[in-house]
C-alpha cells in the first residue's frame, strides 16, 4: 500500500511539535524515519495512524485521503502503527492480546492470522496462556508487532523499533520484518539504531526539529559523511 | 461591589416569596462555596460532603430540644463537631483518590445518616421540633437571610485567603499532580485535610442555621445525598475552582429551580434532570468560562 | 437453627444483589463511569415486568428477555449519542450527568405507573421447599438460580468471545485498542448496553420477589455501589462475592437490630474502603483508576 503524507502538522495540546512533513511510502517499500530524541518522530507517526490530531496537511492511502478519520477506520483500510512502549493490554494473555487485533474479523481467518504470527514468531506460541506483563523485552515486541500483524496491514508503522533489545532478539524481529515486506506489507519504522536499520531499509527520511530536513536512498546516506556525522556516531 | 449592595438591601424591596427564594440561594451558595474548597481547589470530588450539613443540622437540633441551649451557643458548638470530625477521618479519607475518594465520602455520610436515624437522643427516625424564633414573619425572614448573607461572605472570604495564600499555592500544585507535588517536599496530607476540614466546618455552619430557619429536621431529609449533587451542579455551573462562580451558579440554579417548581409542578423532576443533563453536555467547564470565552469573541470581533 | 434460617435468606438475596451490580460494575470498571441512573434502570426492568404481568398475565421469568432487550437498546443509545461526549473527560461530569438522569427516569416512571409501591403476584409466590424447620421459598430460589446463572454468563461473554475481548482491551487502553483497529466508541456503547441489559434483568427479578416503587432507585444504586466496593471494581466473581458477604451481613444484622442493617453495609463499605481499596477480591481485571 502507498502512503502519501504532505505538509502534515501536528503536536501535542497547545504545543506544534511538526510541521510542513512531506513524505512517501511505496507500495512494499521499506522506509526509515531517523532523528534524534525531541526531533518529533513519535508525533508523525501518531498523526498518520490518527492517535494524533492532524493540524494541517494530508494523509492519504493509496491516493485516497484519511486524514479525517478515527484510528481504528485507518487500520481497517489496512494501516497499522506498533505504538512507542509497545502499549500492550497487561491484564491480558499473549492470546488475548493477539486476537484483540482481529476482532473485526471472522473466526477462520482470524485463526489463520494467528497461524501465521506464530510462524513468525514461535516462542509467542509457548507463551499463549502467560500474561503478557511475564515475557520478557523481546516476548512484548514480539507480541506487540504481532498483534498488529493480526490487522492484516498492508502498511505498517512501527515506532522504536529496537528499544531495550538485545540484539540477537532485534535480529530475529527484523528477519521476521523481511518476511512480511516479502508478501508485499509496506513498512515505515522509527528507531535510535539508525544503522542496523538503514542496512534493511530501502530508504530514508531525517527529521530534526519538527522538520524534514534530509532524505534519500539508504544505501547512499549510510555513505554520506555528514549525515554519519551527525546520526551514526563516525567522528 | 454594586452585588454586594443590593444583597445586603434586598430585605427592603424583597416580598416574602422572593425573600425565601433569595436565601435558599445564599444558603446554597454558601454550601457550594464551601464545597468547591475541596471539590474546586484540590480536586477531590467529596460527593457525601452534605453529611457536614447533616451533622450541623442535627447537633444544633438535639443542643436546642433536648439540651435547651440557645441557638447562639449551639452553632459554634456544631461547627466545632464538624471540624473535629473531618479533621480525625480526614486523613484516611484523603488518602483515596477520584471515584474511591467519591464513595467514601458518600459511605460517610450513609453510614452517619443511619447512625443518627436509630439514636434516640437525636430524634431518631421521627425528627426533631425546633423552638420556634420570636419576632414577626418579616423579622425572622430578615433575620435568617442576613445569617446565610454572613456564612456566604464568610465562605467567600476563605476562600479567597486560600487562594492568596502559600495554602491555595499547595492546594492547586495537588490538584496538577499530587505526586509531583509530594515529591516537591508539600505535605500533601496535611493540606488536604485542612482544606477538607474547613470546608466541612463552613458546611456545618449553613447546616447549623438551616436547622434553625427550618424548625423541623429529620435525617433523611439533611443528609440527602441530592443536596450534595446539588452543590455540584452548582459548581459546575459557575466554574469549577473559581471564587465567585458556585455563588452565581447558586443563583442561577435557585432561581431556575423556583419558576420549574412553581409553573411545572409534577414534573420538576424531568425539568431540573433534563437541566442537570445539558449543563454536563454543553456547559462543563462553567457559565463563567463560557462568559469569558463569548466576550473575548465579541471583544475580538469589536477591535477588528 | 433460625440463624441457619437467617443465612439462607441473605444467600438468595444476596445472588439478587450480585445480579444488580454487575451492569454497574462492568460500566464502571471498563469506562469509569458511576452510573447514578443504575437503580431507575434497575426500576425500569422492574415495571416492563409488573406491565406485561399485569395486562398480558404472563409469567415474570417470561419476561426477562424483554427487559433484557428493552434496557439493552436504551443504553447504548444513551451512550452512543450522550454519554460518549462526555466519557472519560472528568471524575465528576459523568456522576452528575447520569444523577440528572436518574431524575428524569424516576419522573417518567411516576408519571406512567404514580407512586405506588408494586408487586407481581404469582402462583408460586408463598410455596416453598421445606428442609426440616427451614424453609426455601421457590420462588426466590428461582431467582437466585436466574441471577447467578445471568452473572456466570456474562463472565463467559467477557472471556470467551471476541466482543468481550475488545471491551477488556478498550478498558485496559483505549488508545492501543484504537490503534489496532477496534472502533472503542462502539465498544462503549455496547458495554453500556450490556450494563444496561444486566440491570434491566435484575429489575425483572425485583418484580418477582419484592415491593418496589419509583422511589426505590436511590437504595439500588447505593446497594450496587457496596457490593461493587465489597467485590473488587469490574470483578464478575467479586460481585458475587460482594453480594453474598453484603446480603448475609445484612440479613444477621436486621435479625440482631432491625435498624442497623444500613449502618452495617455502610460501615463495611468504609471499612473495605480505607482498608483494602481493591476489595476482597484483590485482583486487577479491568482498569484501575
Amino acid at each position: 500500500m502507498r502512503l502519501d503524507v504532505s505538509g502534515l502538522a501536528s503536536g501535542y495540546e497547545t504545543l506544534e511539535v511538526v510541521r510542513d512533513v512531506d513524505l512517501t511510502v511505496g507500495e512494499s517499500e521499506w522506509v526509515a524515519l531517523v532523528g534524534a530524541v525531541g526531533a518529533g518522530k513519535t508525533a508523525v507517526m501518531g498523526a498518520i495512524a490518527g492517535s494524533l490530531p492532524v493540524r494541517r496537511g494530508r494523509v492519504a492511502l493509496d491516493g485516497v485521503d484519511v486524514t479525517a478519520l478515527p484510528a481504528h477506520e485507518r487500520v481497517r483500510r489496512g494501516l497499522t502503527l506498533v505504538p512507542e512502549g509497545r502499549r500492550l493490554f497487561a491484564g491480558m494473555t499473549v492470546g488475548e492480546n493477539l486476537a484483540a487485533g482481529a476482532s473485526r474479523v471472522r473466526g477462520r481467518e482470524a485463526k489463520s492470522r494467528v497461524e501465521r504470527v506464530l510462524e513468525l514468531f514461535p516462542v509467542l506460541a509457548e507463551r499463549r496462556r502467560q500474561q503478557v506483563g511475564t515475557l520478557s523485552g523481546g516476548e512484548q515486541q514480539m507480541c506487540a508487532v504481532g498483534r498488529a500483524l493480526m490487522t492484516g496491514p498492508s502498511l505498517l508503522l512501527i515506532d522504536e523499533l529496537s528499544l531495550g533489545l538485545a540484539p540477537v532478539v532485534l535480529d530475529g524481529l527484523l528477519d521476521a520484518l523481511v518476511n512480511v515486506r516479502a508478501e508485499g506489507t509496506s513498512l515505515l519504522v522509527v528507531d535510535q539504531d539508525v544503522e542496523t536499520l538503514l542496512t534493511y531499509a530501502d530508504r530514508a527520511y531525517v527529521l530534526r526539529s519538527g522538520g524534514i530536513v534530509m532524505s534519500g536512498i539508504a544505501s547512499s546516506l549510510l555513505a554520506d559523511a555528514s549525515f554519519a556525522r551527525e546520526y551514526l556516531g563516525v567522528p | 461591589m454594586l452585588a454586594a449592595g443590593i444583597l445586603l438591601a434586598g430585605p427592603a424591596f424583597l416580598d416574602q416569596y422572593w425573600m425565601r427564594v433569595v436565601t435558599f440561594a445564599l444558603m446554597f451558595a454558601a454550601m457550594s462555596a464551601a464545597l468547591n474548597i475541596t471539590a474546586g481547589f484540590i480536586g477531590y470530588p467529596a460527593f457525601g460532603d452534605v453529611v457536614w450539613f447533616g451533622l450541623g443540622a442535627i447537633a444544633t437540633g438535639t443542643l436546642m430540644v433536648k439540651a435547651n441551649w440557645p441557638f447562639v451557643a449551639a452553632v459554634p458548638v456544631s461547627v466545632l463537631l464538624c471540624t473535629v470530625l473531618s479533621a480525625l477521618v480526614g486523613p484516611s479519607l484523603l488518602r483515596l483518590r477520584g471515584h474511591y475518594f467519591a464513595i467514601g465520602t458518600l459511605a460517610l455520610n450513609e453510614a452517619t445518616r443511619a447512625l443518627v436515624q436509630n439514636l434516640d437522643v437525636t430524634g431518631g427516625g421521627s425528627g426533631l421540633a425546633l423552638p420556634i424564633t420570636t419576632g414577626s414573619v418579616e423579622s425572622t425572614a430578615r433575620f435568617f437571610y442576613y445569617l446565610f448573607l454572613g456564612a456566604m461572605a464568610l465562605t467567600v472570604l476563605v476562600s479567597l485567603v486560600i487562594v492568596r495564600t502559600r495554602l491555595g499555592y499547595g492546594l492547586r500544585s495537588i490538584r496538577a499532580n499530587e505526586d509531583a507535588a509530594a515529591a516537591a517536599g508539600v505535605n500533601t496530607t496535611l493540606l488536604k485535610t485542612i482544606a477538607w476540614t474547613l470546608s466541612a466546618a463552613l458546611i456545618g455552619l449553613t447546616g447549623a442555621i438551616y436547622a434553625y430557619w427550618i424548625s423541623f429536621i429529620e435525617p433523611p431529609a439533611v443528609f440527602d445525598i441530592g443536596i450534595s449533587i446539588k452543590m455540584f451542579v452548582i459548581v459546575l455551573l459557575g466554574g469549577v475552582g473559581t471564587v465567585f462562580g458556585p455563588v452565581i451558579g447558586a443563583f442561577g440554579i435557585q432561581l431556575l429551580e423556583s419558576q420549574v417548581w412553581g409553573n411545572f409542578l409534577g414534573y420538576n423532576l424531568l425539568i431540573l434532570g433534563g437541566i442537570v443533563m445539558v449543563i454536563v453536555l454543553f456547559l462543563p467547564r462553567g457559565v463563567v468560562a463560557f462568559a469569558r470565552s463569548r466576550a473575548r469573541a465579541v471583544a475580538a470581533l469589536l477591535s477588528r | 437453627m433460625v440463624y441457619v434460617q437467617v443465612l439462607i435468606n441473605g444467600l438468595l438475596l444476596g445472588g439478587l444483589y450480585a445480579c444488580m451490580a454487575i451492569g454497574f460494575s462492568v460500566i464502571w470498571g471498563v469506562m469509569s463511569i458511576i452510573n447514578l441512573a443504575h437503580g431507575s434502570m434497575i426500576i425500569m426492568g422492574a415495571y416492563i415486568t409488573y406491565w406485561i404481568w399485569r395486562d398480558y398475565g404472563i409469567d415474570p421469568f417470561a419476561t426477562i428477555p424483554v427487559s433484557g432487550a428493552a434496557l439493552f437498546c436504551f443504553g447504548f443509545f444513551l451512550q452512543k449519542y450522550l454519554l460518549n461526549r462526555i466519557v472519560a473527560t472528568s471524575v465528576f461530569l459523568s456522576l452528575i450527568f447520569t444523577f440528572g438522569l436518574d431524575m428524569v427516569l424516576t419522573n417518567v416512571h411516576l408519571e406512567l405507573f404514580q407512586a405506588d409501591l408494586r408487586a407481581v403476584h404469582t402462583g408460586y409466590a408463598t410455596s416453598s421447599l421445606v428442609i426440616g424447620s427451614l424453609f426455601v421459598p421457590y420462588a426466590r430460589l428461582a431467582v437466585f438460580g436466574t441471577a447467578i446463572a445471568l452473572t456466570l454468563f456474562l463472565m463467559v461473554l467477557m472471556n470467551r468471545t471476541r466482543i468481550g475481548n475488545a471491551i477488556k482491551a478498550t478498558s485496559f487502553d483505549v488508545e492501543a485498542a484504537e490503534l489496532v483497529g477496534i472502533n472503542t466508541k462502539q465498544v462503549y456503547s455496547i458495554t453500556f448496553a450490556i450494563g444496561a441489559m444486566m440491570a434491566g434483568i435484575a429489575g425483572s427479578l425485583v418484580a418477582t420477589v419484592h415491593q418496589f416503587s419509583p422511589f426505590g432507585s436511590v437504595a439500588f444504586t447505593t446497594k450496587s455501589f457496596v457490593v461493587v466496593i465489597l467485590g473488587g471494581l469490574g470483578s464478575i466473581p467479586g460481585a458475587i462475592a460482594g453480594g453474598l458477604v453484603l446480603a448475609v451481613a445484612e440479613a444477621y444484622t436486621a435479625y440482631w437490630q432491625p435498624g442497623y442493617a444500613e449502618l452495617v453495609s455502610f460501615g463495611l463499605l468504609l471499612a473495605v474502603l480505607v482498608v483494602r481499596r481493591r476489595g476482597l477480591f484483590g485482583k486487577r481485571f479491568y482498569a484501575e483508576l
